[in-house]
Protein backbone atom coordinates (compact mmCIF):
# COMPACT_ATOMS: atom_id res chain seq x y z
CA UNK A 1 0.00 0.00 0.00
CA UNK A 2 1.28 3.38 -0.68
CA UNK A 3 1.43 6.44 1.12
CA UNK A 4 -0.70 9.70 -0.61
CA UNK A 5 2.45 11.30 0.57
CA UNK A 6 4.93 9.37 -1.53
CA UNK A 7 2.26 9.34 -4.50
CA UNK A 8 2.59 13.41 -4.26
CA UNK A 9 6.02 14.15 -4.14
CA UNK A 10 7.00 11.38 -7.12
CA UNK A 11 4.55 13.39 -8.77
CA UNK A 12 6.39 17.10 -8.09
CA UNK A 13 9.72 15.67 -8.12
CA UNK A 14 11.55 16.61 -11.42
CA UNK A 15 12.17 13.23 -13.55
CA UNK A 16 14.80 13.54 -16.04
CA UNK A 17 12.78 11.38 -17.98
CA UNK A 18 10.29 13.49 -18.85
CA UNK A 19 9.48 14.45 -22.10
CA UNK A 20 7.91 17.84 -22.45
CA UNK A 21 6.27 19.31 -26.04
CA UNK A 22 5.57 22.41 -27.63
CA UNK A 23 2.19 22.86 -28.25
CA UNK A 24 1.26 26.24 -30.86
CA UNK A 25 -2.64 27.13 -30.88
CA UNK A 26 -5.08 28.22 -33.32
CA UNK A 27 -5.91 32.14 -33.48
CA UNK A 28 -7.70 34.24 -36.03
CA UNK A 29 -4.71 36.35 -36.88
CA UNK A 30 -1.81 34.52 -38.39
CA UNK A 31 -2.64 33.40 -41.37
CA UNK A 32 -1.71 30.16 -43.09
CA UNK A 33 0.80 30.36 -45.37
CA UNK A 34 2.98 32.40 -42.33
CA UNK A 35 2.37 29.93 -39.94
CA UNK A 36 3.53 27.09 -42.76
CA UNK A 37 6.39 29.39 -43.28
CA UNK A 38 7.62 29.80 -39.59
CA UNK A 39 7.17 25.59 -39.11
CA UNK A 40 9.64 25.38 -42.34
CA UNK A 41 11.89 27.61 -41.23
CA UNK A 42 12.49 27.32 -37.68
CA UNK A 43 11.65 24.15 -37.14
CA UNK A 44 13.16 23.19 -40.94
CA UNK A 45 9.84 20.54 -41.56
CA UNK A 46 9.15 20.12 -45.32
CA UNK A 47 6.52 21.84 -47.15
CA UNK A 48 3.98 18.81 -46.39
CA UNK A 49 4.74 17.97 -42.77
CA UNK A 50 4.48 22.05 -42.20
CA UNK A 51 1.10 22.14 -44.21
CA UNK A 52 -0.15 19.30 -41.61
CA UNK A 53 0.64 20.81 -38.64
CA UNK A 54 -0.42 24.74 -39.49
CA UNK A 55 -4.10 22.42 -40.85
CA UNK A 56 -4.02 20.76 -37.47
CA UNK A 57 -3.83 24.18 -35.87
CA UNK A 58 -6.39 25.73 -37.53
CA UNK A 59 -8.74 22.92 -37.38
CA UNK A 60 -7.99 20.76 -33.97
CA UNK A 61 -7.12 24.35 -32.36
CA UNK A 62 -3.98 23.06 -31.29
CA UNK A 63 -0.76 20.79 -32.82
CA UNK A 64 2.23 19.36 -30.63
CA UNK A 65 5.22 21.07 -33.14
CA UNK A 66 8.42 19.58 -31.16
CA UNK A 67 8.75 17.63 -28.12
CA UNK A 68 12.30 17.04 -26.33
CA UNK A 69 13.94 18.07 -23.03
CA UNK A 70 12.35 21.33 -21.00
CA UNK A 71 15.35 23.87 -22.33
CA UNK A 72 14.68 22.80 -25.84
CA UNK A 73 10.91 23.70 -25.49
CA UNK A 74 11.17 26.90 -23.62
CA UNK A 75 13.52 28.03 -26.37
CA UNK A 76 10.85 26.75 -29.05
CA UNK A 77 8.00 28.42 -27.35
CA UNK A 78 10.14 31.82 -27.14
CA UNK A 79 10.97 31.33 -30.86
CA UNK A 80 7.41 31.06 -31.75
CA UNK A 81 6.48 34.03 -29.81
CA UNK A 82 8.70 36.02 -31.23
CA UNK A 83 7.09 35.34 -34.75
CA UNK A 84 3.87 36.08 -33.35
CA UNK A 85 2.41 32.72 -32.96
CA UNK A 86 0.70 31.80 -29.33
CA UNK A 87 2.65 28.32 -27.77
CA UNK A 88 2.69 26.88 -25.08
CA UNK A 89 5.37 24.66 -23.06
CA UNK A 90 3.52 20.98 -22.41
CA UNK A 91 4.37 17.97 -20.75
CA UNK A 92 4.32 14.84 -23.50
CA UNK B 1 12.29 40.20 -52.75
CA UNK B 2 10.66 43.48 -53.58
CA UNK B 3 7.37 44.80 -52.11
CA UNK B 4 5.66 48.03 -53.14
CA UNK B 5 4.01 50.97 -51.20
CA UNK B 6 2.76 54.40 -52.18
CA UNK B 7 4.62 56.92 -49.97
CA UNK B 8 1.25 57.50 -47.98
CA UNK B 9 1.33 53.68 -47.07
CA UNK B 10 4.62 53.84 -46.58
CA UNK B 11 4.86 56.53 -44.33
CA UNK B 12 1.59 54.61 -42.57
CA UNK B 13 3.71 51.57 -42.03
CA UNK B 14 6.67 53.62 -40.65
CA UNK B 15 4.64 55.55 -38.13
CA UNK B 16 2.79 51.60 -37.05
CA UNK B 17 6.42 50.17 -37.21
CA UNK B 18 7.48 53.18 -34.52
CA UNK B 19 4.46 52.70 -32.23
CA UNK B 20 5.39 48.67 -32.35
CA UNK B 21 8.75 49.39 -31.24
CA UNK B 22 7.90 52.47 -28.63
CA UNK B 23 5.02 49.66 -27.51
CA UNK B 24 7.82 47.51 -26.01
CA UNK B 25 10.61 49.77 -25.17
CA UNK B 26 8.45 51.24 -23.16
CA UNK B 27 4.56 51.15 -22.89
CA UNK B 28 2.83 54.11 -22.24
CA UNK B 29 5.80 56.67 -23.11
CA UNK B 30 4.42 59.46 -25.84
CA UNK B 31 6.69 58.85 -29.36
CA UNK B 32 8.66 61.51 -30.74
CA UNK B 33 8.52 60.04 -34.05
CA UNK B 34 11.53 62.96 -34.95
CA UNK B 35 13.52 61.01 -32.58
CA UNK B 36 12.45 57.64 -32.29
CA UNK B 37 16.26 55.95 -33.05
CA UNK B 38 17.45 58.05 -29.80
CA UNK B 39 14.73 57.28 -27.70
CA UNK B 40 15.07 53.36 -28.52
CA UNK B 41 19.25 53.12 -28.44
CA UNK B 42 18.41 55.06 -24.74
CA UNK B 43 16.09 52.54 -23.65
CA UNK B 44 17.80 49.75 -24.78
CA UNK B 45 20.00 50.00 -21.66
CA UNK B 46 17.38 50.44 -19.19
CA UNK B 47 13.69 48.41 -19.89
CA UNK B 48 11.14 49.42 -17.91
CA UNK B 49 9.43 46.64 -16.95
CA UNK B 50 6.24 45.43 -19.25
CA UNK B 51 2.77 46.16 -18.50
CA UNK B 52 1.14 42.95 -18.97
CA UNK B 53 -2.28 44.30 -18.09
CA UNK B 54 -2.10 46.24 -21.74
CA UNK B 55 -3.96 43.42 -23.75
CA UNK B 56 -1.32 44.22 -26.76
CA UNK B 57 1.46 43.66 -24.70
CA UNK B 58 -0.22 40.53 -23.14
CA UNK B 59 -1.01 39.08 -26.54
CA UNK B 60 3.02 39.80 -27.44
CA UNK B 61 4.53 38.15 -24.47
CA UNK B 62 1.93 35.41 -23.24
CA UNK B 63 1.93 32.64 -21.25
CA UNK B 64 4.39 29.87 -21.73
CA UNK B 65 3.41 27.55 -19.49
CA UNK B 66 -0.84 27.29 -19.34
CA UNK B 67 -1.42 26.38 -15.48
CA UNK B 68 1.66 27.24 -14.13
CA UNK B 69 2.23 31.05 -13.24
CA UNK B 70 5.21 30.85 -11.45
CA UNK B 71 6.89 28.95 -13.99
CA UNK B 72 6.05 31.73 -16.77
CA UNK B 73 6.96 34.43 -14.77
CA UNK B 74 10.39 32.89 -14.34
CA UNK B 75 10.34 32.00 -18.16
CA UNK B 76 9.33 35.89 -19.27
CA UNK B 77 11.59 36.49 -17.14
CA UNK B 78 14.57 34.89 -19.01
CA UNK B 79 13.57 35.43 -22.60
CA UNK B 80 11.54 39.07 -22.69
CA UNK B 81 14.24 41.74 -22.85
CA UNK B 82 15.93 39.66 -26.14
CA UNK B 83 12.24 39.57 -27.37
CA UNK B 84 12.03 43.08 -26.89
CA UNK B 85 15.23 44.15 -28.36
CA UNK B 86 14.58 41.96 -31.05
CA UNK B 87 11.02 43.89 -31.91
CA UNK B 88 12.65 47.15 -31.73
CA UNK B 89 15.71 45.87 -33.87
CA UNK B 90 13.72 44.20 -36.79
CA UNK B 91 11.35 47.43 -36.39
CA UNK B 92 14.65 49.77 -36.92
CA UNK B 93 15.54 47.38 -40.13
CA UNK B 94 11.83 48.02 -41.58
CA UNK B 95 11.82 51.72 -41.13
CA UNK B 96 15.23 52.53 -42.24
CA UNK B 97 14.32 50.67 -45.46
CA UNK B 98 10.91 52.92 -45.80
CA UNK B 99 13.23 55.91 -44.59
CA UNK B 100 15.78 55.34 -47.48
CA UNK B 101 13.06 54.51 -50.10
CA UNK B 102 11.46 58.16 -49.66
CA UNK B 103 14.64 59.66 -50.12
CA UNK B 104 15.78 57.75 -52.65
CA UNK B 105 12.51 57.23 -54.36
CA UNK B 106 11.25 58.85 -58.20
CA UNK B 107 7.53 59.58 -57.78
CA UNK B 108 5.02 58.48 -55.28
CA UNK B 109 5.40 54.77 -55.92
CA UNK B 110 7.88 52.85 -53.79
CA UNK B 111 9.52 49.48 -54.83
CA UNK B 112 11.75 48.50 -51.64
CA UNK B 113 14.21 45.89 -52.26
CA UNK B 114 14.29 43.70 -49.06
CA UNK B 115 17.25 41.59 -48.98
CA UNK B 116 17.53 37.64 -47.87
CA UNK B 117 18.81 38.82 -44.27
CA UNK B 118 16.27 41.17 -43.54
CA UNK B 119 13.93 38.87 -45.00
CA UNK B 120 12.32 37.26 -41.04
CA UNK B 121 12.56 40.85 -39.48
CA UNK B 122 10.21 41.97 -42.38
CA UNK B 123 7.71 39.43 -41.88
CA UNK B 124 7.71 39.58 -38.39
CA UNK B 125 7.04 43.48 -37.75
CA UNK B 126 4.49 42.68 -40.33
CA UNK B 127 2.47 40.37 -38.94
CA UNK B 128 3.25 41.92 -34.83
CA UNK B 129 1.52 45.00 -36.13
CA UNK B 130 -0.99 42.49 -37.42
CA UNK B 131 -1.24 40.83 -33.78
CA UNK B 132 -1.38 44.19 -31.63
CA UNK B 133 -3.89 45.60 -34.22
CA UNK B 134 -5.85 42.81 -33.69
CA UNK B 135 -6.29 42.87 -30.09
CA UNK B 136 -6.83 46.86 -30.33
CA UNK B 137 -9.69 45.71 -32.44
CA UNK B 138 -11.59 43.13 -30.13
CA UNK B 139 -10.34 40.65 -32.73
CA UNK B 140 -9.47 37.51 -30.29
CA UNK B 141 -11.98 34.75 -31.34
CA UNK B 142 -12.30 33.22 -35.00
CA UNK B 143 -16.43 34.44 -34.21
CA UNK B 144 -15.15 38.22 -34.01
CA UNK B 145 -12.74 37.65 -37.25
CA UNK B 146 -16.06 36.58 -39.10
CA UNK B 147 -17.99 39.55 -37.60
CA UNK B 148 -15.18 42.16 -38.73
CA UNK B 149 -14.96 40.61 -42.00
CA UNK B 150 -19.05 40.73 -42.76
CA UNK B 151 -20.31 43.39 -40.08
CA UNK B 152 -21.33 46.30 -39.46
CA UNK B 153 -18.06 48.36 -38.26
CA UNK B 154 -17.70 52.04 -37.03
CA UNK B 155 -15.57 54.26 -39.12
CA UNK B 156 -12.75 53.67 -36.53
CA UNK B 157 -13.75 49.91 -36.82
CA UNK B 158 -13.75 50.14 -40.39
CA UNK B 159 -10.55 52.17 -40.52
CA UNK B 160 -8.56 49.44 -38.29
CA UNK B 161 -9.74 46.36 -39.84
CA UNK B 162 -8.57 48.02 -43.37
CA UNK B 163 -4.78 48.42 -42.32
CA UNK B 164 -5.20 44.66 -40.87
CA UNK B 165 -6.30 43.53 -43.97
CA UNK B 166 -3.44 45.67 -46.09
CA UNK B 167 -1.05 44.18 -43.58
CA UNK B 168 -2.16 40.85 -44.39
CA UNK B 169 -2.23 41.27 -48.26
CA UNK B 170 1.51 42.69 -47.96
CA UNK B 171 3.06 39.78 -45.95
CA UNK B 172 0.67 37.42 -48.40
CA UNK B 173 2.93 38.69 -50.98
CA UNK B 174 6.19 38.32 -49.01
CA UNK B 175 5.46 34.87 -48.07
CA UNK B 176 4.72 33.81 -52.50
Amino acid sequence: MTSPVIDELEETAVDPDTVWTTVVWNDPVNLMSYVTHVFKVYFGFSDRKARRLMLQVHNEGRATVASGTLEQMETHVAAMHSYGLWATVDKG
Amino acid sequence: MKIFFSANEAGLLTNLTAQLGALVSSAGLPVDLDDEFAMWQAEMDHLEPLDHSDPAIARLFPAAYRNDLQASAAFASLTDSERRLEIIANAQRVIGALDEAAATARGSEYAIDIPNEDFEAWIKTLNLLRVVLATRLGIQTEADSEAFEHGELSPEEAYGYAIFVWLGEHLEWLLQ
